[in-house]
C-alpha cells in the first residue's frame, strides 16, 4: 500500500462522496403537515378580507397571509420532496405501489396553492400531506421490526 | 457506505472492467463523485445505493457514462 501512498503524492487523490448532503437520518412529516395547515388558514384569512373597509393595518395583514401562504406552500414541497427522495427507498414501492404518484400530486398542489387562493386545493393538500404522513409512519413501523 | 467505507479511505478504481452486481463503484452525479454498491443493472441502467442502508440517500439510476470506475483496492 505504500507504493499507492507514493502515486498518491504525484497524482493527487479526489474526493469522493457516498451521499449528496449530511446523511442526518432524521425524517419527520410534521413540518409538512404544520405547513400545509398554515396554507389553509392563510387561504381563510384572505378570503375574509374585505377590501371596501380594509385599514393600512388590514392590508399589511392581507399582504402578510399572501406572503405566508407562498412560504408554506413553498416549504410543504421542500419537506415533502426530503421525504420522496430520501427517506422512501425502491423497497418502500412494494408497500405503496402509489407512492410516487402520491408525493407527484402532492408537490404539484403545492404549487397550486402558491398561485391561487383556492380552499379545496389547499383542502386536498393537507389530505395528501396526511396521507404521506400515514405511509411515512407504516414505513417507518416495518423498518423498526 | 459504512461499514464497508469511513472517511478518509482511499480507493484505486478502475474504468476496464465491466461493472456487474455487488461491486461497488465511483460515478459522477451532479458534478460531484460518489462512491455506492451496485445492486441491480437493467440494460444501460445501474441501480447503486450505499451499504448504509439507514442513512443512505436514494440515487437516480447511473449510465455507463457516468460510471468513473469500479473499486478495486482500499488503502
Amino acid at each position: 500500500m505504500n507504493v499507492l501512498r507514493l502515486i498518491d503524492r504525484v497524482f493527487p487523490l479526489q474526493t469522493v462522496f457516498a451521499h449528496c448532503d449530511v446523511p442526518c437520518g432524521i425524517y419527520d412529516p410534521k413540518p409538512a403537515q404544520i405547513a400545509s395547515e398554515t396554507v389553509i388558514k392563510m387561504v381563510e384569512k384572505i378570503q375574509a378580507f374585505d377590501n371596501k373597509t380594509a385599514t393600512v393595518a388590514d392590508r399589511n395583514t392581507f399582504v402578510r397571509a399572501v406572503w405566508t401562504k407562498e412560504e408554506h406552500a413553498r416549504k410543504c414541497k421542500e419537506e415533502l420532496l426530503i421525504l420522496w427522495t430520501d427517506f422512501f427507498k425502491p423497497e418502500h414501492l412494494t408497500m405503496f405501489p402509489e407512492l410516487h404518484d402520491t408525493f407527484w400530486k402532492a408537490a404539484k398542489l403545492c404549487s397550486q396553492n402558491k398561485q391561487t387562493v383556492d380552499m379545496k386545493a389547499a383542502q386536498e393538500l393537507k389530505k395528501a400531506v396526511d396521507e404521506i404522513a400515514g405511509m411515512f409512519a407504516k414505513a417507518k413501523a416495518a423498518g423498526q421490526k | 457506505m459504512l461499514p464497508s467505507f469511513y472517511e478518509g479511505d482511499c480507493v484505486l478504481t478502475f474504468n476496464w472492467v465491466k461493472p456487474k452486481v455487488g461491486d461497488v463503484v465511483v460515478f459522477k452525479s451532479k458534478n460531484i463523485l460518489k462512491i455506492k454498491r451496485i445492486y441491480k443493472i437493467l440494460g444501460t441502467r445501474i441501480m447503486v445505493r450505499g451499504d448504509n442502508r439507514k442513512s443512505s440517500s436514494q440515487e437516480r439510476p447511473i449510465t455507463p457514462k457516468n460510471l468513473v470506475g469500479k473499486v478495486i483496492v482500499k488503502y
